[in-house]
């Protein structure tokens, strides 16, 4: 029986990757994985904990994360591409529309 | 005992409610749940108390043919002996170390004396276990009416949920009042209960599959929720079609 504290750790590494990425890289799509990653970091909390405490809730909890994670990244990469039409870049940093 | 108790919603007898059923601990966090529930028969119970009545029955002739027998100093074999009786697993299903329903028999000039710490090494789980000293034992557990001698593991693994406020249900039997409980032969059927027998309704709650109460959680108390994502999902989906169509070169004249 692995106790919850190992998933506990394996969640801290994936969210500390993912605020990582979010905050360094310049690609917006590999922005949106890190997001993704963040996502699924609360993901194995809820599920540790869920199991921790003998209580589904969390695991419904997890499966509601995963639905709003779907819908964020099929909108995400819709902007990107409409974005990438328009201005023919992916790169966070030349995205200055909205700067006057 | 007249408690009245749930089951644990992780359980796939939540919704069965069998008219008996068998418990290896009770847990109390937002109520007083009851973990790793077996549905039983009461036949069943009762082989399992004849067969547990017989091992102990067994042990305490052992006991009493060693108090009978005279060691070399005068005493007899039991007071210069020390003996440990019980299960290595405190709930089978799950594997759990703590609170180990063992019977500690002998006098106090066996290894054992009442200020010395006693060391088990416990080589079926790596670790070495520490009891407190008699002298530093509660007299009377407020809960479950027993003596339980505080242990802890000076070496290897320790047990993640040490630490959360569960309230233990054991009875754990000590050889002060060895004779009578019936709680403790309980306690015994119960720790030993899904293993010794192989029931067949006894799927460990760790590892049964839980699709059907998640799948029931999911319809009846979050079926708002659910139904919320199905349209976040649907106007995502129409989102991302409308972002991504190509659209049409701008016509001259508009």
């Amino acid at each position: 029986m692995i106790p919850t504290s190992h998933y506990l750790y394996l969640a801290l590494a994936l969210f500390t990757i993912g605020v990582l990425g979010v905050l360094t890289r310049r690609n917006v799509i590999i922005i949106l994985m890190s997001i993704e990653l963040i996502l699924n970091a609360v993901n194995i909390n809820l599920v540790a904990f869920a199991r921790h405490f003998g209580s589904v809730d969390g695991q419904i909890f997890a499966i509601f994360v995963v639905t709003a994670a779907a819908a964020e990244a099929a909108i995400g990469l819709g902007i990107i591409i409409a974005f990438f039409r328009n201005r023919e870049t992916v790169l966070a940093d030349e995205m200055d529309l909205l700067k006057w | 005992r007249g408690i009245k108790f749930w089951v644990s919603p992780g359980s796939g007898l939540r919704k069965r409610q069998p008219k008996w059923i068998m418990a290896a601990e009770l847990v109390e966090t937002t109520r007083l749940y009851a973990r790793c529930v077996a549905q039983v028969e009461p036949e069943w119970i009762e082989k399992l108390s004849d067969i547990d009545r017989w091992y102990v029955a067994q042990f305490s002739k052992f006991l009493q043919k060693l108090a009978a027998t005279p060691d070399v100093d005068g005493r007899t074999l039991l007071d210069n002996a020390m003996i440990v009786y019980g299960s290595g697993n405190a709930d089978g299903n799950r594997h759990t170390h703590d609170n180990l329903p063992v019977i500690l028999a002998g006098g106090p000039q066996g290894l054992w004396v009442a200020d010395d710490y006693l060391f088990v090494a416990d080589t079926y789980n790596n670790r070495i276990v520490r009891f407190d000293p008699v002298s530093a034992w509660p007299r009377e557990d407020p809960v479950a009416g027993q003596i339980s001698p505080p242990m802890t593991a000076v070496f290897g693994q320790d047990d993640f949920t040490r630490g959360t406020p569960n309230r233990w249900d054991y009875a754990e039997p000590t050889n002060q009042s060895f004779q009578g409980p019936v709680a403790g032969q309980l306690v015994f059927a119960v720790a030993l209960g899904s293993e010794a027998l192989g029931l067949p309704a006894a799927a460990p709650e760790s590892l049964e599959p839980n699709t059907e109460s998640v799948g029931l959680r999911l319809f009846e108390s979050y079926i708002l929720p659910f139904e919320i994502a199905s349209l976040l999902l649907l106007v995502a989906m129409i989102g991302a079609v409308l972002l991504g169509k190509r659209q049409k070169p701008p016509r001259r004249g508009t």
